[in-house]
């Protein structure tokens, strides 16, 4: 939408002559834009050689490896990798630096253990942190998720979504006062609608090759969302909140004993 | 004068997204305020916004369909990077955390005692963030793309064709690297290059002054080199460097 504030706009005669004018000076070009650059295209044909590479002897290992089919079996309920990845990567930083320290010849065995220690809790309590304020925020992240569809014009999937809730808990409600004990509602995110629409939209044009969903890019950019929920809330408490509230405590521990040690030693 | 009261009407106009149902939110932001004020759902306050009240008649436009849709395109991109390069964007908000956000919390928390061990648990986070991104997005960057060839084209890769299952485990695949191999080389890299990172990008030159006090007979007769070397130099760690846990 366009607001303008041009008086101008309400002359006629300003509006023809603009008119005019600015088809005059349209250059027409005809011709093909350069797509890449030239002097960069040896380094892209490299890189595409080098990734080809990786593709069929790295990749496609890896994906068809003994661990990756143990893996696959074993992560079908998780809604997602990337929260116990980065728990992962965490704990093998920290233990690194739990190793340095302890392997610190030039610490008392009282500190090293001490620090060991401080590492540790360090990492359980952000990772603790990190799960709770995660699934703490999965109700908001939904309509937020939801916001995003309708935003993108697919008001009809939310919509569809709503409802099916909706469904759910009035068949819930009704099981409950029928008397069956209460069991937790089930209900559906829009990552999953989608998934769903999208395998229901493979299934339906199966023979077709090269077939693409008309929800695969809106269901991809869906679970982009949840990513990023995960690595916003595990990066800020892993490299931000928690090193920030660390950093204060140490300074305390560093004035009361290790300052003390040097101002009695210098005395 | 009538420009005025054109804007002074539309100043006063409440609209209703109700009114126009049937419109997406896209349709609705494009649609023509000048035809229909009321149709994007804003109060149209105009007036009260500095950013968009110019207070004079320059011929400037003001596009909100354009700016909503700038940032949906954004946004769009952001999505895009979280889900097909993952390990990347993940290194992405490390940077910004670890190398704006945090150093400047750091720096501010009260303290006259520590300041040098607070400038260099700044200079460290900014390292580490730095050199976690550069490094991967420079390693990174070719295993994402072969990966994405896979995914995009699995039945030239793939002798099994059970890609779908492998869907599951896509995320955890392409992270692996960075978590387990890059990771531990990430953290050594990050160490060995704090020193020169503080020296010469940031300019905190830890331990300088107690150096200069201690030995000031003694590095006359040395050379940079072996100043540099010395435990009480520049380059000597803090005490309690290694007591901030998690990933640094």
């Amino acid at each position: 939408m366009n607001v303008s504030f041009n008086t101008n706009n309400f002359a006629p005669q300003y509006n023809s002559y603009k008119k005019t004018n600015s088809q005059a000076k349209q250059v027409s070009f005809t011709s093909e834009l350069p797509r890449q650059s030239l002097f960069l295209k040896p380094f892209h044909k490299g890189m595409d050689n080098l990734t080809e590479w990786l593709a069929k002897n790295y990749t496609a290992r890896l994906y068809q490896s003994k661990l990756a089919g143990w893996l696959a079996n074993h992560s079908k309920t998780l809604d997602s990798m990337v929260d116990h990845m980065q728990v992962l990567g965490s704990v093998v930083i920290t233990g690194m630096y739990m190793f340095q320290t302890l392997m610190n010849k030039s610490l008392d065995d009282d500190k090293k253990k001490t620090l060991a220690i401080n590492q540790g809790l360090t990492f359980a309590v952000s990772t603790l942190g990190s799960y709770l304020v995660d699934s703490k925020l999965d109700n908001s992240w939904e309509k937020l998720t939801r916001k995003y569809l309708r935003a993108s014009n697919y008001d009809k999937v939310v919509d569809d979504l709503e409802k099916i809730n909706l469904d759910e808990k009035v068949k819930n409600e009704k099981l409950l006062k029928a008397g069956t004990p209460k069991k937790k509602l089930s209900t559906t995110n829009a990552a999953k609608y989608l998934k769903q629409l999208v395998a229901a939209d493979e299934k339906a044009h199966a023979g077709v090759k090269d077939f693409k969903s008309s929800y695969a890019t809106i269901a991809s950019r869906v679970n982009g969302m949840g990513t990023l929920k995960k690595l916003l809330v595990f990066g800020t408490i892993y490299r931000f909140i928690s090193p920030v509230a660390v950093t204060p405590i140490a300074n305390a521990i560093g004035n009361k004993y290790i300052y003390k040690e040097e101002d009695n030693k210098k005395a | 004068m009538y420009q005025l009261l054109i804007i002074n009407e539309w100043c006063e106009m409440k609209v209703d997204f109700k009114s126009y149902p049937d419109l997406s939110m896209q349709e609705r932001l494009k649609s023509g305020s000048r035809m229909h004020p009321n149709s994007y759902g804003i109060n149209a306050d105009l007036c009260d916004k500095k950013s968009v009240n110019r207070g004079y008649s320059s011929g400037s436009s003001v596009s909100f369909g354009a700016a909503a849709s700038k940032s949906l395109n954004m946004l769009n991109k952001v999505l895009d990077i979280c889900e097909e390069h993952t390990v990347i964007a993940q290194n992405m908000v490390a940077l910004v955390l670890a190398a704006v956000l945090r150093p400047i919390a750091i720096v501010s928390l009260p303290g006259k005692k520590n300041k040098e061990d607070k400038q260099y648990a700044a200079g460290h986070s900014i390292a580490s963030g730095v050199i976690g991104f550069g490094f991967s997005s420079i390693v990174m960057s070719p295993l994402d793309k072969a990966a994405a060839k896979v995914r995009k084209n699995p039945t030239k890769y793939l002798t099994k064709n059970q890609y779908g299952m492998y869907e599951n485990v896509r995320k955890a695949v392409g992270m692996a690297p960075d978590v387990f191999a890059f990771g531990i080389l990430k953290a050594c890299l990050t160490i060995a290059l704090i020193p020169p990172i503080l020296k010469y990008v940031f300019g905190v030159e830890k331990g300088k002054k107690p150096a200069e006090t201690k030995n000031v007979e003694a590095s006359q007769n040395k050379t940079p080199e072996v100043i540099h070397n010395d435990n009480n130099s520049m380059f000597a760690k803090p005490k309690f460097e290694t007591l901030t846990g998690g990933q640094k």
